[in-house]
């Protein structure tokens, strides 16, 4: 059952599955575009993270710029003293250490051009004091005459890593001294901290030659040493800009620096990328923990709505299962409007199904009481097991007791030997779409003798074309077989009376055709007897003559055998017939009556026809009766009468006869009603030749019919099917 | 006239045919015809010929009848002998009426047979011989102008003179003339001796109306 909710046998997904991807639709997308959206805003906060960034770095170098600046100006200043350019350096020490008090420096040191320390506010006056080895900056601003700021250096007083910012001192137009204030980087490293930057970031501040002068954690660390090249080479080309890389600490970051144009020292600011990230990041986990609980509950309320819809449904099934059963219907608890609708409609069904149900019980009841009224019996055979239902009065039939199982073998025994087989093959051969049958047989009675049994009906199928079962009347029609019979037996002992009849009409002419062979046999015999009398006998005619009479006494015989096939009585006997050859026979047959009567037999017989299945006798019956018909018909012709009898093929599986006389021809309303029993033109007609003609050829499966020549007289037609016919 | 008489043998089938005239071969009948049906007869050109007919009644086409009617109306002489496979009263007597001289059943004795053509031939014979003295006087009267034959009617009919006079409308002078010229013409010299001849004449062949 909870298989069958996800998926059916017919492999349909169920309810639940249904439900969950709508579910599923629904809040996928969603959190989807909210990701985006997220991420999007967070890549504009980041951006806007690193201008502002970027600001603050120029700010700083401005700070550092003016902090430069402002003790050259200061050095300039002092550098103008009247004390420095008497060269009294008494004098000028305390002026140079008063200044200082207001400078972020550390001390004052004068060199003259050579680089020998002439004086340092950090050492006593009149302290030897050593010779700078290498002073680039003194170098630059002995070229250039401009004040300047100099890179990180060990200090050769301190011992420890300075920066100087230099002035040149003129005596007389020329440059005569370098005035200069040392500092300690760790005042820019305070400068720094107090820019009060987040936790994470660093900034650093690097002289030109990219040391690190300040920076706002671990300095001790990391002063004086050169910045990587991978950074360097990223910050060739501009003086501000932002990438990503390691800060100093090896950790990921986003780098923003900014270069001061005068004094080419760069401030640089790095920002964590963790904490750039850190608020996307925990915003998309907020997301996901949110879109996986509104799936949960989503899914949750489907899998509990698609419970009572499932549910419902396969209640609804239950009752429709037993709709129309015994059982009856009641109403599951359902769950929701429509199903509720759904199984008052399914009620409403099952009180409408019992109701038809018992109206057709009542009018199975009539109809059986209809059957049993009519004698009729009443079988329904099953082919899926063979069993037999069968009415009260069809047991009766075929002798059945009331409660007696039956199955076809049992029926097929009940009948007559001669019919089982073929009532078991009708029965069985029964074809769609028709599948009728009608048929009689025979019941064979156990006290002797037979019940005739008339049975109709017809075979119901399945889509397949297989038979399901097969439903049927039976009715007892003994009395109606016995009276067929005799009225059959009637009929033969008929049709011989009128084939003697038609034969004592032709007995002068018959007698006539016996006495020519009996003529020659005669005159032969006796010319025979006059030879013998002469004195010499000649054997050879002698022998000629006994052989002609042999031949006319078989002549003869023929004749007799003519006239005998048609005087015994007999039953229908069925057989291949020539048709050609019949009606030769009966052309010899009626010879002599034609030439007493003066009338011409033409014979047009087309040749190599198939042979008929018929009864010869009666054929020769029905075509003696049309000839002497025809003759009849040109009784009052005077000259030139003839008859033509023609055969002929109509199709593959009928052979046609035709009769044709050139008398005074049928009135046109007369054509049908000349087959009538009692009907005649003739003065001393009984009126059944035509009639008994018609039931002759229609007993042999033929027709027969009658039509005016188009120019005098009539024409009888009748057409027997071929052997080729009876067996299709 | 010299001819032998024939014995014409008129059927339709064959081995009848055969038989008779085996049979009248060993009675010493020798000039025998046989022919399948009258058609072949009157083909034959023997309608004149001396002998007698032995004639089927029953045949196909031409029946024995219509032969006979035939030969009556064509003067033939031949005397007919109907052989017939029933005695049917009606045509017999027909046939008598015409000039059959027997009317045989079949299948018929020799004896009989022979009899009756024995007498046939005797009676063709004098009949041809009749004929020929009944020529002649036909002849005489072929030569007599119309009005002199009504005149020839009218006396032999055994009238007056005077009465022949009022059925033709004239004189009696004038009839004396004619009935002169008459027996001039006939060659005959008595009224009785005129009678006689036309009584002859008009017996071997019947008058034509």
């Amino acid at each position: 059952m909870k298989a069958g909710l996800l998926r059916n046998r017919t492999g349909a997904f169920g309810v639940r599955v249904w439900l969950a991807a709508l579910v599923v639709s629904c809040i996928l997308p969603l959190s989807a575009v909210t990701a985006f959206l997220i991420f999007n805003f967070y890549q504009h906060e980041q951006s806007r993270l690193v201008v502002n960034s970027l600001q603050q770095a120029r700010a700083i170098m401005a700070l550092v710029d003016q902090n430069i600046a402002t003790t050259q100006a200061v050095l300039q200043a002092l550098a103008t003293a009247n004390s420095l350019a008497n060269a009294n350096f008494v004098n000028f020490y305390p002026r140079a250490v008063e200044v200082l008090r207001d400078l972020p420096s550390d001390s004052i040191v004068l060199v003259d051009k050579d680089g020998q320390i002439l004086l340092s506010t950090s050492r006593p006056l009149g302290t030897p004091l050593p010779k700078l080895s290498s002073a680039p900056l003194l170098t630059r601003i002995l070229n250039t005459g401009k004040p300047g700021v100099s890179d990180l250096y060990v200090g050769p007083l301190v011992g420890r890593f300075i920066y100087t910012v230099a002035v040149p001192v003129y005596r007389n137009g020329s440059i005569a001294w370098i005035l200069s204030a040392t500092s300690s980087p760790h005042q820019l490293t305070s400068l720094l901290k107090k820019q009060l930057m987040p936790d994470g970031w660093r900034a650093v501040v690097t002289d030109s030659n990219d040391h690190v002068v300040a920076r706002t954690h671990e300095i001790d660390n990391f002063l004086g040493r050169k910045l990587s090249s991978t950074f360097l080479l990223q910050t060739m080309n501009a003086n501000e800009g932002s990438f990503r890389s390691n800060n100093l600490n090896d950790v990921p970051v986003v780098t923003v620096y900014s270069r001061s144009p005068v004094t080419h020292w760069s401030v640089i600011i790095g920002i964590p990328l963790d904490e750039m990230t850190a608020g996307l990041r925990s915003t998309i986990h907020w997301l996901i923990f949110a879109t996986i609980a509104a799936l949960s509950i989503g899914l949750g309320f489907a899998w509990l709505i698609s419970d009572d819809i499932a549910r419902s449904i396969l209640s609804l099934i239950d009752m429709t299962d037993n709709i129309g059963s015994e059982k009856g219907t009641s109403t599951p608890e359902l769950h929701f409007k429509e199903a509720r609708k759904l199984a008052k409609a399914l009620e409403d069904a099952s009180v409408n199904l019992v109701r038809t149900q018992a109206s057709l019980y009542e009018k199975e009841l009539q109809l059986s009481q209809a059957a049993n009224a009519a004698s009729l019996g009443m079988w329904i055979r099953d082919f899926s097991d063979n069993q037999v239902q069968a009415s009260e009065k069809w047991r009766q039939l075929f002798g059945f007791s009331i409660t007696q199982p039956i199955n076809m073998d049992d029926v097929l025994q009940k009948l007559h030997p001669d019919d089982r087989q073929m009532v078991n093959q009708t029965l069985n051969e029964l074809r769609p779409p028709k599948g009728e049958y009608d048929m009689e047989y025979r019941i064979e009675l156990p006290a002797g003798g037979v019940r005739w049994i008339a049975s109709r009906g017809r075979a119901d199928y399945d889509v397949a074309g297989i038979p399901l079962r097969t439903r049927g009347v039976s009715f007892d029609i003994t009395l109606r077989k016995q009276a067929e019979l005799a009225l059959q037996q009637q009929q033969i002992e008929m049709l011989h009376l009128s084939r003697v009849a038609v034969l004592g009409e032709l007995s002068g002419a018959l007698a006539h055709e016996l006495n020519q062979p009996l003529t020659a046999i005669l005159s032969n015999a006796q010319a025979g007897l006059r030879f013998l009398k002469k004195d010499t006998v000649d054997l050879k005619e002698m022998r000629e003559i006994l052989q002609d009479i042999v031949d006319a006494d078989i002549r003869a015989g023929e004749v007799i055998g003519r006239l005998r096939g048609l005087l015994i009585p007999g039953k229908i006997q069925m057989q291949p017939v020539d048709i050609n050859a019949l009606v030769s026979e009966v052309g010899k047959l009626l010879r002599s009556d034609l030439i007493n009567r003066e009338i011409e037999l033409r014979l047009e017989s087309t040749p190599h026809l198939s042979p008929v299945t018929a009864d010869p006798v009666q054929l020769q019956q029905v075509m003696i009766n049309l000839i002497i018909n025809a003759c009849d018909a040109m009784r009052e012709k005077t000259a030139s009468k003839s008859i033509t009898v023609r055969t002929m093929a109509v199709g593959e599986e009928r052979i046609q006869i035709s009769v044709i006389d050139q008398g005074h021809g049928i009135p046109t309303d007369k054509l049908e009603k000349v087959f009538e029993a009692f009907y005649t033109s003739k003065v001393q007609g009984m009126g059944l030749g035509l009639s008994i003609c018609r039931n002759i050829i229609e007993a042999n499966r033929g027709k027969i019919w009658a039509e005016n020549n188009p120019n005098f007289g009539a024409s009888f037609h009748f057409s027997i099917p071929t052997n080729t016919a009876s067996a299709a | 006239m010299t001819i032998k008489p024939c014995i014409f043998l008129i059927d339709d089938q064959v081995d009848v045919l055969k038989a008779l005239k085996r049979v009248l071969n060993a009675a010493d009948f020798y000039e025998v015809m046989i022919f399948e049906s009258a058609q072949a007869f009157l083909d034959s050109g023997n309608i004149y010929a001396p002998g007698c007919i032995v004639l089927d009644l029953a045949m196909p086409g031409m029946t024995g009848m219509m032969l006979q009617q035939t030969l009556v109306q064509c003067a033939s002489l031949l005397p007919i002998i109907f052989l017939s496979a029933h005695g049917d009263i009606d045509t017999s007597v027909q046939a008598m009426k015409l000039g059959a001289v027997d009317f045989l059943t079949k299948p018929v004795d020799d004896e009989k047979l022979i009899d009756a053509i024995q007498s046939a031939i005797e009676r063709n014979r004098l009949a041809m011989s009749n004929q020929a003295a009944s020529n002649e006087v036909l002849q005489l009267l072929a030569s007599l102008t119309p009005r002199e034959r009504e005149v020839l009617t009218l006396v032999v009919a055994g009238k007056l003179n005077k009465q022949i006079a009022d059925a033709m409308g004239t004189v009696e002078k004038t009839v004396k003339v004619h009935r002169a010229r008459v027996m001039t013409k006939m060659k005959v010299r008595s009224l009785a001796e005129l009678v006689r001849l036309v009584d002859r004449a008009l017996l071997l062949k019947p008058y034509k109306k």
